[in-house]
């Protein structure tokens, strides 16, 4: 399996969640092709070499497809029904790396360099032990820019409120699981 | 603002994505920097952001990887077509040039009717010498000793009985030079300035025959 369609097969069902609790208008078929046929418009954006300048996530590219796909097909299937589909999954803006430097810089400041190397690596490592949910609801919100109401449907979550909740929960358990680790390997 | 453990998470969440104004930036930065518990809490989670967006980005990447080398592959072929283009471009042209010059160049032969009963000068045999140089001697030689008959053409009366000679023959070392731009040029100024000239045929035919040199 080639990593894109590796991608686009792990996106499937949230994506199909996210769609069909958006697009009611559409029956799960019409969803399922929509998400085929923009399966394919992204593997000929990568053939094309779109892919390679995007200045946005590749999920969030897909998603875009995705929902422009379902609305021509909602305007082919049924020309009557609302266009109005409410909230945008998206956040109005994204999170810049520039500004995520100026917090570290300015709270790394003072410390030794052994420390800096410590957190960073305690962070990592915590990093890759964070669970599945953890990981979705970070990777929606920090880097594919989704409002939380977006996750809620891709990933079941009953509002957004819920996921708002559960993403501090995540933060929690990431902040305790650092002290953790920092005390077993460095004590204190 | 109040900015306390409680609201930290979300208050940078919005510094993050610049939705703060300058004022409560700094605020932020301030309160971070003099509460050391907000400076842990608020570095721990900016290098949790960080990582996370690390990690896909790198993942994504990734997926890009094939198309880079794709990429690649592209540049080197685009570099092999354009070199191979660029060698038949030179190559073509220096051939084009020899059979154009072959086909419309023959030897100057002095026209009795242009002095009459006068004794040729030195100047006009040397004009007539370097007349029938062209493709023997080095091109870049014969076309400034010709480009500097045209301008003392203008002035002296001997040499601008052969002005129309020494355009023609010009447009001749341009075509052995591959200066075909210059070459048509000069057959333009032969063709509208001396229309009853025996050069016409074989002006319009070499101009015609520099238009058809592809990639020109």
């Amino acid at each position: 399996m080639g990593k894109l369609e590796s991608f686009i097969t792990s996106n499937k069902e949230r994506t199909i969640n996210y769609l069909s609790s958006r697009y009611s208008a559409l029956s799960r078929q019409d969803i399922e092709d929509v998400f085929q046929d923009s399966s394919i418009a992204l593997y000929e954006k990568d053939r094309d070499g779109h892919l390679q300048d995007l200045k946005s996530s590749l999920y969030t590219y897909f998603v875009g497809i995705c929902t422009h796909k379902a609305i021509n097909s909602i305007k082919k299937l049924k020309p009557f029904v609302s266009l109005d589909f409410g909230d945008q999954p998206f956040r109005d803006k994204s999170i810049l790396d520039s500004r995520i430097q100026e917090i570290i810089e300015l709270t790394e400041f003072g410390l030794g360099q052994d420390d800096i190397c410590s957190t960073d690596e305690i962070v990592d490592m915590v990093m890759t032990e964070i669970s599945p949910k953890c990981h979705n609801i970070f990777l929606g919100y920090y880097w594919d820019n989704l409002s939380n109401n977006a996750i809620a449907s891709m990933y079941g979550y009953a509002n957004a409120n819920v996921v708002k909740s559960e993403k501090y929960r995540c933060i929690a358990l990431f902040r305790k699981k650092y002290h953790d680790l920092k005390a077993k390997f460095y004590g204190d | 603002m109040v900015i306390n453990k409680d609201n930290i998470i979300n208050i940078l969440d919005s510094y993050f994505c610049d939705e703060l104004s300058l004022e409560e930036q700094k605020e932020v930065r301030d309160a971070i920097s003099n509460d050391p518990d907000l400076k842990e809490q608020a570095m721990l989670f900016a290098k949790m952001v960080r990582k996370a967006r690390m990690r896909q980005s790198s993942y994504e990447q990734s997926l890009y990887s094939r198309k880079a080398f794709t990429s690649w592959k592209w540049i080197v072929g685009m570099a092999a077509v354009v070199l191979v283009l660029f060698g038949v471009n030179i190559f073509g042209k220096s051939y084009m040039s020899n059979q154009i010059f072959k086909n419309c160049y023959s030897a100057y032969i002095p026209n009795s009717d242009v002095r009459g009963e006068n004794p040729i000068t030195i100047e006009e045999e040397k004009l007539f010498k370097t007349f029938n140089e062209i493709g023997v001697k080095n091109d870049s030689e014969i076309i400034s000793k010709l480009e500097e008959y045209k301008e003392k053409a203008k002035d002296d009366y001997c040499l601008s009985l052969y002005d129309v000679d020494i355009h023609w023959y010009l447009a001749l070392a341009y075509v052995k030079s591959h200066r075909f731009k210059a070459a048509i040029s000069e057959c333009d100024y032969v063709i509208s300035k001396y229309p009853d000239s025996t050069y016409i045929p074989i002006a319009l035919s070499l101009k015609k025959k520099i238009k058809g040199i592809p990639f020109l």
